[in-house]
């Protein structure tokens, strides 16, 4: 056996952390360390799983038998040996084994202690092993960017983020700026040169494309690390695919805007519904006290003539007295008819809204019709102070319905005597080209323009209720007379200097306009 | 007085009045009221409608009131808007139309007096 100096001797014994045996090809151990001597001589039943796929484990026979071997083939040989427990390696040695120039074959295992080493391996592994389930929970990857290198550095995420595998892509600077939204690409880049270039960090959303052309939201961070000049080695940053985020908070915003809208809808509705109730209101609360103002007289008139007839006539002077009763009597039939009419044109106006307005369409000469109902309108027209001027070119004939016209025309003319007492009133009819106009004005308080498209809807009024009864179905009816007709009419006023109100209607029926 | 303004309804007040004795003078509205009253004897009632054209019935009884000589004149509102009346300054009751004749009668002989 070859002599060791007490050097090297001592070299070998108290290296830490390394194992020395030399044996010949016969297996005969020729010089071990202390610490080979600690080993224990065989592996222990269990074996070692390994996930490399079966390491041997550090005993004294894998060590001779591999100087047995390398004695006997001379070639050199390198592995490991270790044992590895459930949280990781227990212990491990690099070795390698030479063959020794000695007179007759032997050689040399020398192995170095590693255990630490390897458990740090683990440990990292474990550790980015973590980090990628980590990413790929969240949806997060890792970048590094270098800006004087074309070439990135993505984390597995971030391939999968893009929607590309390592194979198909090598992320640069520019590819990362391709595969951008058209959109975000100005501005991202933007920001990135700025940054890189005055060492910033950047936080911001952004959108890309994926190969499929899906869309992806993400956010991005990065931040610049610098070296200790100053000077700027790379950036670094995080990725994060928040598309489902987005997308729920667009569908959020979406529903709450459509909710509002609903919302808003409904509230408009709401109002217009209020409305119609208090015009509806309104109108039940004027046509009451317009039904009831033909009816007072009439009720006392009936109730004076039988206080009368059961007195007997006592009155000194008979003559008078039946005057005075035929004139209630009079009174009376007038506010009958009065009465009547208010009753018809609220019938008219169920009629109209329900579509049951059926016109019988007849030949009428309207200048005939017009003259005989200022005739007729003669004692009315006195008391309210109108003098009444006729314009009527003859034979005005066409082919309406006699009833509704008149009505037509003693609405016009009732609302002129109303509000315009104690002037004159011009009517006028003429003919010309296929159609007939009918002309009212008055010279009373006329109307404001704002007011002029309102009035010839129903129950509208544009005076005052307080100052001027009437149930504001006057004009809507004649209106509603008017189209039906296939006419129009329109009004002319200033407020102050009367109105003027004006109908056309086609000689022959020729359906409605409109 | 009648101040109404609706003429059917103003000349059957005043016929049914004079047949009972009294002496009646008429008014269409509140304004012609006011220019009316200084210039007749005074009357022992002003019956008032309220829907009137140029001065209406609340109109009017806020000038009565407002008016030294006029404002012991009792007032009562003739009307077919019972609820409406209540806010007619200092009126002395209301008569509801279609108005009964020996309500009105009463009424107007509890302010009056007989003819």
């Amino acid at each position: 056996m070859a002599s060791l100096t007490p050097i090297g001797l001592e070299i070998l014994e108290r290296a830490p952390g390394v194992l020395v045996v030399a044996a010949s090809c016969d297996g005969e151990v020729l010089f071990a360390n202390h610490a080979f001597e600690e080993l224990p001589p065989a592996g222990d039943a269990e074996g070692s799983p390994s996930h490399d796929g079966g390491v041997p484990q550090p005993t004294k026979d894998v060590l001779v038998a591999a100087c047995r071997r390398v004695a006997s083939s001379g070639a050199a040989e390198a592995f490991d040996v270790g044992r590895l427990g459930p949280a990781g390696p227990l212990s491990w040695y690099q070795c390698c084994v030479t063959p020794l120039r000695l007179d007759g074959r032997a050689a040399a295992a020398v192995c170095r202690d590693v255990t630490a080493f390897k458990q740090e391996e683990a440990r990292l592994r474990r550790s980015e092993s973590l980090l990628i389930d980590a990413q790929g929970i969240a949806h997060l990857g890792t970048w590094e960017w270098n800006p004087s290198e074309p070439a990135v550095v993505w984390s597995a995420e971030v391939y999968r983020i893009f929607g590309v595998t390592p194979d198909e892509f090598t992320p640069s600077y520019e590819g990362y700026l391709q595969r951008l939204h058209p959109e975000d690409r100005e501005r991202v880049g933007t920001v990135m040169t700025r940054a890189a270039a005055e060492h910033r960090s950047f936080s911001h959303d952004e959108r890309i494309l994926r190969p499929d052309g899906s869309i992806r939201y993400l956010h991005s961070w990065g931040h610049p690390v610098l070296d200790a000049s100053g000077r700027l080695v790379r950036m670094i940053g995080v990725c994060q695919d928040i598309t489902d985020r987005q997308l729920a908070q667009i569908a959020l915003r979406e529903a709450l805007a459509e909710a509002n809208a609903t919302a808003t809808a409904n509230a408009r509705l709401y109002a217009e519904a209020k409305k119609a109730l208090g015009m509806r209101d309104d109108f039940l609360s004027i046509a009451s006290h317009e039904l009831r103002t033909p009816l007072t007289p009439l009720s006392l008139q009936l109730q004076l003539l039988r206080r009368r007839i059961r007195e007997g006539l006592r009155a000194t002077d008979k003559g008078a007295a039946t005057q005075d009763l035929l004139k209630l009597i009079e009174t009376s039939d007038r506010q009958l008819a009065r009465l009547s009419r208010l009753v018809d044109d609220l019938l008219d106006v169920s009629r109209i809204r329900t579509g049951r307005l059926t016109l019988m369409p007849g030949d009428v000469d309207l200048s005939e019709l017009v003259r005989e109902i200022l005739d007729n309108f003669g004692p009315e027209l006195t008391r309210a102070g109108c003098s009444a001027e006729r314009q009527i070119q003859p034979h005005v004939v066409g082919q309406w319905d006699r009833v509704r016209i008149e009505q037509m025309v003693v609405n016009l003319l009732t609302n002129a005597m109303k509000y315009g007492a104690g002037k004159p009133i011009r009517v006028t009819v003429s003919a010309d080209s296929g159609a007939a106009t009918f002309q009212v004005q008055d010279f009373g308080i006329g109307i404001a323009k704002e007011d002029q498209p309102r009035i010839f809807d129903c129950f509208e009024r544009a005076a005052s209720v307080r100052h001027f009864g009437g149930l504001g179905l006057g004009l809507y009816i004649a209106r509603q007379i008017a189209e039906h007709h296939g006419g129009t009419i329109g009004v002319d006023s200033e407020p102050g200097a009367g109105a003027t109100f004006r109908v056309t209607l086609p000689l022959r029926p020729g359906g409605r306009r409109g | 007085m009648v101040v109404e303004d609706d003429e059917a309804i103003r000349e059957t007040l005043r016929v049914a009045l004079e047949m009972e004795g009294y002496v009646v003078f008429c008014a269409e509205d509140g304004r012609e009221a006011l220019e009316t009253l200084p210039r007749i004897p005074r009357p022992c009632l002003i019956l008032l409608d309220l829907m009137m054209p140029v001065m209406n019935g609340w109109e009017l009884a806020e000038a009565l009131a407002a008016d030294e000589a006029l404002a012991t004149i009792p007032v009562v509102v003739v009307t077919a808007f019972a609820d409406r009346a209540a806010k007619v300054k200092k009126a002395r009751g209301l008569l509801k139309k279609p108005v009964q004749l020996d309500v009105l009668l009463g009424t107007v002989r509890q302010h009056c007096g007989s003819p």
